[in-house]
């Protein structure tokens, strides 16, 4: 249960910036700002930088700890 | 035996005054004829003219001397005859180890034999031969038969004869590995050896029973057929296969291999030899042993070599996790940035606006004519318009 809600939380990570590349390139590609759908993609980019932002915090956290579990065991 | 000097008075009477004094009875007489007889044994050699085998196995049969004729009865009781292992016949040379003995009721002179053996290497040589055809084929000695070593024995039973250098030689070659031996000293030597060697083994039978020995040994040194007879001795040849241990047989011979030897589960060509085979695997013990600490040592590199790669894994995964995890940051970072960049209420906010006519943006003056109502969107709302020209 809790392998399968981590697996499905790496997939909407990596999905996540993925999807924030493509607005990226999106920017990029327009010659002519359609502002209506720019602010479309700049709310959806700024929704997925929050949340990724969030999960990539926990992920550091979480490497963190283990890294320092594993210090520690290597110390005793 | 005899006491010849006489006694003083008052002193109990001497052997000699004994006998001179006495009155004895018959029976009296012979029966201390008889003890005087059986006190010593006598070795008597003949040819075997008349021979009778008693219903009770007991063996009656008459020896002559070649040179002058002179003959004696014999007897020989069906015990010591089964263990001799000869079967005698009329005409065969014979010494015999016993005693005589007078039979009180007919008063006749018998010599009692307790051994008896065959005269010359020829006659041995015969009876070995055929003895060892008809063990052969009773699958006596087949390889099938013989059974394992403990793995490392360590009780052992030894028959030898105490005398001589054979059982030195036997101790002093087992090394020191913690041996409990167990030594039965019996006659080695002839055919007499026969009896006190049956006697050594239904001994160290019941040592077997009390769980004092998992190995035996019977070793002498080298010999004739004529001084290995005992060996060569059926009874003794089928106590050895059905001993209830393994056998090891260390007798040193000429020519013809003893058949109890053959017969053992081993067979070595000498007794330094038999102790070698039981030394051999406790040598082989310790010299692995003298290898563990190089063994550990090589263990102890293994762990820490895989130790070492282990750490080198750990610190390249770090190394690569903390990158990705920098970058990944360093990317959100410039996609926030690019975000602002590119929103327009941004740029509303610093007092542009977009204006649209008909619906569509208006980039160029030449997309609006006069008259054209235009919609000019600001940060805070919206603005209506005409063009003049």
């Amino acid at each position: 249960m809790a392998a399968a809600k981590e697996k499905k939380e790496t997939n909407d990570f990596r999905q996540h910036l993925e999807e924030i590349a493509a607005i990226l390139e999106w920017f990029d590609a327009q010659e002519e700002l359609d502002v209506e759908m720019a602010l479309e993609k700049i709310k959806k980019a700024a929704e997925l930088i929050k949340s990724s932002k969030k999960r990539i915090a926990e992920i550091e956290n979480e490497f963190k700890e283990i890294k320092a579990e594993i210090t520690e065991e290597e110390t005793e | 035996m005899a006491k010849s000097s006489a006694a003083s008075p008052g002193e109990p009477l001497g052997f000699k005054e004994l006998v001179e004094e006495k009155i004895f009875g018959v029976a009296e007489y012979v029966s201390f004829l008889n003890d005087i007889f059986k006190a010593e044994n006598i070795k008597l050699t003949g040819e075997i003219c008349e021979l009778k085998r008693a219903v009770s196995g007991h063996v009656y049969f008459t020896i002559k001397d070649k040179a002058d004729g002179a003959v004696l009865d014999c007897i020989i009781w069906s015990r010591n005859y089964q263990l001799a292992g000869i079967a005698l016949e009329v005409g065969m040379e014979v010494i015999l180890t016993g005693h005589p003995n007078v039979y009180p009721p007919s008063g006749r002179l018998s010599f009692v034999a307790d051994t008896v053996e065959l005269v010359g290497e020829g006659a041995l040589k015969k009876a070995y031969d055929e003895l060892k055809k008809k063990l052969e084929l009773e699958g006596v000695f087949a390889s099938s038969r013989k059974r394992r070593l403990p793995e490392y024995p360590q009780k052992i039973g030894v028959i030898t004869s105490m005398k001589g250098a054979v059982i030195h030689d036997f101790e002093n070659n087992l090394g020191k590995f913690g041996f409990i031996v167990n030594v039965l000293d019996s006659r080695v030597e002839g055919a007499q050896a026969a009896k006190p060697l049956l006697a050594a083994l239904k001994t160290m039978k019941r040592q077997v029973e009390e769980g004092n020995i998992e190995v035996l040994v019977i070793i002498r040194g080298g010999g004739s057929l004529e001084s290995l007879q005992a060996f060569n001795n059926e009874t003794l040849v089928r106590e050895v296969i059905d001993f209830p241990v393994p056998v090891i047989a260390g007798i040193g011979h000429d020519q013809d291999v003893p058949l109890m030897a053959l017969a053992a589960d081993f067979m070595t060509s000498t007794p330094t030899a038999a102790a070698h085979l039981l030394s051999a695997p406790w040598k082989d013990a310790y010299t692995k042993l003298q290898k563990v600490p190089y063994l550990l040592s090589r263990v102890e590199d293994g762990i820490r070599r895989m130790r070492a790669d282990l750490n080198l894994s750990w610190s390249s995964m770090i190394d690569h996790t903390a990158d990705r995890v920098r970058r990944i940051k360093e990317q959100l970072a410039f996609a926030e940035q690019s975000v602002k960049m590119n929103d327009p209420a941004r740029q509303l906010a610093l007092g542009y606006s977009i204006v649209r006519s008909g619906g569509k943006i208006v980039r160029s003056v030449k997309d609006a004519a006069a008259g054209d109502e235009l919609e000019s969107q600001l940060a805070d709302g919206t603005l209506r318009s005409r063009v003049e020209k």
